[in-house]
């Protein structure tokens, strides 16, 4: 398993997936502190901070969900169309330890590029803009370390769905169904009447919809209003790491079962 | 490893839905052998392959690899041997380089400097930093070759191995693996829809046919019941076999469409064959001296096995 790790991760840094999909979003973050910063040069402007561009971020993180498939698709890298996951079977890996092996690099890589995009974000918003104290920064910390539980199921889902369907357009459009489009629906049935409280209390629990769960609260004399997400509270915390889990558990399961007796054609 | 065979399948069964794409098949690769897989499309030899190699599972039946018998055995044996399956797979925004590089890395193989020796073993050092996606079809064969002899195996299962090589490139890759057979008692499992290249390297044959094993022959066999036959072309077909055999008193010949005949037997006596036409008036159109080669050998064989009423005919004479 250490050798297909170590030669997946070779495979990975010598190709421009990995870098083209770090650098778009580095660059559109980048892109973010520059204009901020060029617009605070024309005196007062609120938005030309630390605390704004990381809660940007924050209170984002369900975009970041659906980075997880492109990762997930780079990881795979067509195996079947290429005939390559025949060559590994072939020297007598098994194909739950190729799938285990991929879902490890995987983690492996999105943790690098995570903290390489980051990385950029935070150093040119410190040089760029109104630092706006420390504890910004860590709640921003604190959201992404809630949102990981539930980012990797998105990219566990994208790997397995690959791996047992065999083609990248298909998991693909498995990944939005199963993953973005049950959610919906779950949460458009829920807001019918007490009918369809099954799927309110369901949509409560799918990663998607815990990604973006917040509340919006509002003062009383309506003036300022606070943007509180499901992580920022001790049941929505709760919740959020027991869905990504629990989604975990699923697809590993699906994947394993699935993978068994899979034909390499 | 001392054991007399690397391969030996018992009964070996698979379908796929209606089809059998293999029926009891009992087939034992010696080691040391070059043994050639004979079979039209569809006969079985990739899923035969395909089982010893792990990409798809057999439904009943059992088989021994290098000495192991079960699914971790062969995980485990795998390592020492070297496959191309089809077309080779790699990665195509890779090199070639680079490709071989990820599978050394993921095989644990020692040393940077094989990747470079594999590429000149198989003549693609030129070629090393092109992509694969730009490779000719006869380089990605002779890169699939390169990772299949990666690690010194001490079993080679290659499924149609020269396809896309130019002829210079067949009679390299012909001469590397009578090399490796040779000198470093590589076994070699190799199937091959031109027989004639089979025919130039192959100790062992096994024929296989709509999923059934029909023959396994030695080539030494093979060569003893391949002989020259006469093709006799007349104008009329009938009346030539009837004289054959009250004049003549032969009867090992085949009339084959198109007014031919084949003579198997006595076939010095060119002058007795010629002189029968000429002596009932019979047009003699064609007359020549054959041998059967390995290719007519398969196609009587399936055709024996496909028609049994004229098995007879052919099953005796070859």
């Amino acid at each position: 398993m250490m050798n297909y790790i170590k030669s997946e991760l070779y495979r990975i840094v010598h190709s421009k997936g990995i870098y083209i999909l770090s650098g778009i979003c580095a660059l559109l973050l980048l892109s973010m502190n520059v204009v901020l910063h060029l617009f605070g040069q024309g005196g007062h402007f609120a938005y030309n901070n630390t605390a704004f561009v990381f809660s940007m971020v924050w209170s984002a993180l369900n975009t970041v969900f659906f980075l997880t498939l492109v990762m997930g698709s780079i990881i795979f890298a067509d195996e079947y169309k290429n005939k390559t996951i025949s060559n590994s079977i072939a020297f007598g890996y098994s194909r739950i330890s190729l799938y285990f092996g991929k879902i490890l690099v995987g983690m492996i890589v999105s943790v690098a590029a995570l903290a390489a995009v980051l990385g950029i974000f935070i150093i040119s918003a410190y040089l760029l803009l109104e630092n706006s104290g420390i504890d910004v920064l860590l709640k921003m910390f604190r959201g992404i370390g809630a949102s990981i539980p539930a980012l990797l199921t998105g990219e566990i889902a994208a790997i397995t769905f690959c791996f047992l369907l065999g083609t990248t357009t298909g998991a693909i459009w498995s990944w939005f169904g199963l993953m973005i489009g049950v959610p919906m629906v779950s949460e458009i049935l829920g807001m019918m009447g007490k009918k369809f409280d099954f799927f309110a209390r369901l949509s409560k629990w799918l990663v998607y919809e815990v990604l973006q769960d917040n509340q919006i609260i509002v003062t009383e004399d309506g003036m300022a209003r606070e943007v509180v997400m499901a992580w920022m509270t001790r049941d929505g915390l709760i919740r959020m790491i027991l869905a990504g889990v629990i989604g975990i558990a699923i697809f590993l399961i699906w994947g394993v079962l699935g993978l068994r007796r899979k034909e390499i054609k | 490893m001392s054991l007399e065979f690397v391969v030996k399948s018992q009964k070996l069964n698979k379908r796929y839905g209606e089809t059998a794409a293999l029926k009891d098949v009992n087939i034992t690769v010696k080691r040391g052998s070059i043994y050639g897989l004979v079979g039209n499309n569809g006969a079985g030899k990739t899923t035969f392959l395909k089982v010893l190699t792990g990409q798809t599972r057999a439904d009943s039946g059992t088989f021994t690899l290098l000495g192991e018998d079960n699914e971790a055995g062969y995980r485990k044996v795998r390592g020492r041997t070297g496959a191309i399956i089809e077309n080779p797979g790699f990665y195509p925004k890779l090199t070639a380089k680079q490709n071989l590089e990820y599978y050394r890395i993921q095989r644990g193989i020692p040393g940077k400097e094989i990747v470079d020796e594999m590429l000149r073993m198989v003549g693609l050092e030129h070629a090393a930093k092109k992509k694969f996606e730009n490779l000719s079809l006869g380089m990605k064969q002779r890169l699939g070759l390169a990772l299949a002899l990666m690690g010194e195996p001490e079993f080679l299962i290659l499924d149609e191995p020269i396809n896309g090589l130019d002829p210079s490139g067949i009679i390299e890759i012909r001469n590397l693996l009578l090399k490796l057979n040779k000198e470093k008692n590589v076994t070699i499992l190799i199937s091959s829809h031109i027989l004639t290249e089979l025919e130039n390297i192959a100790t062992d044959y096994g024929f296989l046919n709509k999923g059934e094993l029909v023959e396994e022959v030695t080539a030494e066999r093979l060569r003893e019941k391949c002989r020259t036959f006469l093709e006799v072309k007349v104008t009329d077909a009938a009346a030539y076999a009837a004289l054959l055999e009250t004049e003549l008193l032969c009867s090992n010949y085949k009339v084959l469409p198109g007014n031919c005949i084949h003579i198997l037997e006595r076939v010095d006596r060119v002058s007795d064959y010629s002189a029968l036409a000429v002596k009932h008036d019979i047009g003699l159109l064609a007359f020549e001296m054959k041998e059967i080669n390995l290719e007519n050998y398969y196609m009587n064989l399936i055709g024996a096995e496909n028609q049994t009423d004229d098995s007879q005919e052919w099953g005796v004479t070859l």
